[in-house]
């Protein structure tokens, strides 16, 4: 705990957060704006092409997740970037590795902010949007409604295992930047992996708790394993 | 008097260059040890090796009786200013200084500390505000709140001003009044006479002659800085210009 505090300090959280509700404000309104789609497609051509993703909760669902992990993922890389990447690989690594601390717990706990702050601020920031969208559409009647419970139950998980896939998305972009000892390889990294995985989301609408499900367990696991070669680098290290 | 760092034939190779060379050298306690070289001698690497910030390929370094190894508890025993030092540039000088503390697990009065190296004026202001000279000075500050029994300092008076590297002499010779012990190098003769007890040439990967500054400390005459050295071996051969000497030795090896 002593660490995680330590940790925390080194970075300008403040920043972070700004960032956040960034994203948080861009989603909402690319949300609203799903709604206006569904409302415009309706008496066209609802439910068929392109127009599908947009004319039921799990379409929405899908789209406004995928669009939550990007964002999340690039935020988390960058995250890791600063805390992991810039760290190590610039000069304040001589002062870091002078600690009388296990160099493995240190990069622990760095990895542990960047999952945390990603996963709870992912987690937050992707129900509020669904919830703010479900309940205006709910107020002007402009979808069709749904199993309310069944809906949240689904919005809860899905959000919580994307913040995970996007943490994990981070630390394995980490990965690939500390090779080369550079923060835009870990950004561009991050931003690769978003293209496939956020398709990835919207690849079954109706099976997105499975989907994101899989992908998450994956993810973290060779997240566990990227882990586990930076611990070793690290240890090996020398500055 | 207890040997806080003993390196003993110590070797280190960056591929085929070898930077140092069965090199040994001792430290007491409560001594100044100067180690002067070169540019690329290798006195960064042998300050690192001490800290375990680099491998060792041969011989062995005992700090405090314990041998450098991937074992990190000794480091707490030690403060150190490597290179131009390095912050968390948001933060200022009483929240860093905090950090460092709670990282090496103590506790100490950080006003008492910004006082002693003259920052007390500006520990509210953030770091990166900070000229050459603060930093230098917030530098030291961060390596001796923790009270350590070596200090390791890597030309620490760079950009300081007159006045404040004479603050500094005296700030080393207080602290080794206390039983600290310092290791300190320059490439500057002058910035290592006028302070180390006994000066390590560091020449071709090892030292290749010590001198011992021949006034004892507390001597009215080392406090004016007038400290003469003689050679460290059976001769004692007194040294009448350190630098000429130093230059002749350094030559000589690179030929």
């Amino acid at each position: 705990m002593n660490l995680y505090k330590l940790e925390l300090m080194k970075i300008r959280l403040s920043t972070y957060l700004w960032a956040i509700l960034g994203i948080f404000a861009s989603l909402l309104s690319i949300g609203i704006l799903f709604l206006f789609i569904f409302i415009m497609e309706t008496g066209e051509s609802a439910g068929s092409g392109d127009a599908e993703l947009f004319a039921d909760w799990n379409g929405l669902l899908a789209l406004t997740t995928a669009l939550a992990f990007s964002c999340f993922s690039i935020l988390s890389a960058v995250i890791a970037a600063k805390v992991i990447v810039k760290e190590y690989c610039g000069t304040n690594a001589v002062v870091l590795l002078s600690y009388p601390v296990n160099r493995k717990a240190v990069l622990g706990t760095k990895c542990l902010v960047v999952s945390s702050i990603t996963t709870v601020f992912a987690f937050i920031s992707n129900t509020l949007v669904i919830g703010i969208m479900y309940i205006s559409a709910h107020i002007f009647r402009v979808m069709p409604q749904m199993n309310t419970e069944h809906f949240i139950f689904i919005v809860l998980i899905s959000s919580f295992l994307m913040g995970i896939l996007s943490s994990a998305t981070g630390i394995i972009s980490t990965a690939f930047g500390w090779k080369k000892r550079s923060v835009v390889v870990t950004i561009v990294c991050s931003l690769l992996m978003v293209c496939v995985f956020a398709n990835c989301i919207t690849i079954s609408p109706g099976n997105i708790v499975w989907v994101i499900l899989t992908m998450s367990v994956v993810s973290v696991v060779i997240a566990c394993v990227t882990y586990h070669i930076l611990a070793n680098g690290i240890e090996k290290m020398e500055v | 008097m207890e040997t806080i760092v003993d390196v003993n034939s110590v070797e280190k190779s960056y591929g085929l260059m070898q930077v140092l060379n069965r090199c040994s050298f001792k430290i007491n306690e409560g001594e100044i040890y100067g180690l002067l070289g070169a540019n690329g001698a290798g006195k960064t690497t042998l300050m690192k090796m001490i800290l375990g910030l680099q491998k060792i390929d041969g011989g062995s370094i005992y700090v405090l009786g314990r041998e450098v190894s991937n074992n990190t508890v000794y480091l707490s025993d030690i403060g150190s200013v490597i290179e131009n030092p390095v912050f968390y540039e948001h933060l200022n000088a009483k929240e860093l200084l905090s950090m460092h503390l709670r990282y090496m697990q103590k506790k100490a009065d950080i006003p008492e500390i910004l006082q002693l190296v003259g920052l007390e004026r500006v520990d509210e202001k953030p770091i990166s505000e900070y000229s050459l000279g603060m930093k230098q000075r917030l530098g030291l500050a961060r390596a001796i709140i923790h009270r350590p029994k070596l200090l390791i300092l890597d030309e620490p008076l760079n950009g300081l001003d007159p006045v404040a590297i004479a603050q500094m002499r005296g700030l080393m010779k207080k602290l080794t009044n206390e039983g600290m012990s310092i290791l300190l190098s320059s490439h500057i003769i002058g910035e290592i006479k006028h302070t180390a007890d006994r000066i390590g040439v560091l020449s071709g990967g090892c030292i290749i002659q010590e001198l011992i500054c021949c006034v004892s400390r507390g001597d009215t005459n080392k406090e004016k800085n007038v400290c003469e050295f003689v050679t460290n071996d059976e001769q004692r051969s007194p040294v009448e210009n350190l630098e000429d000497y130093v230059i002749g030795l350094m030559r000589r090896e690179w030929i």
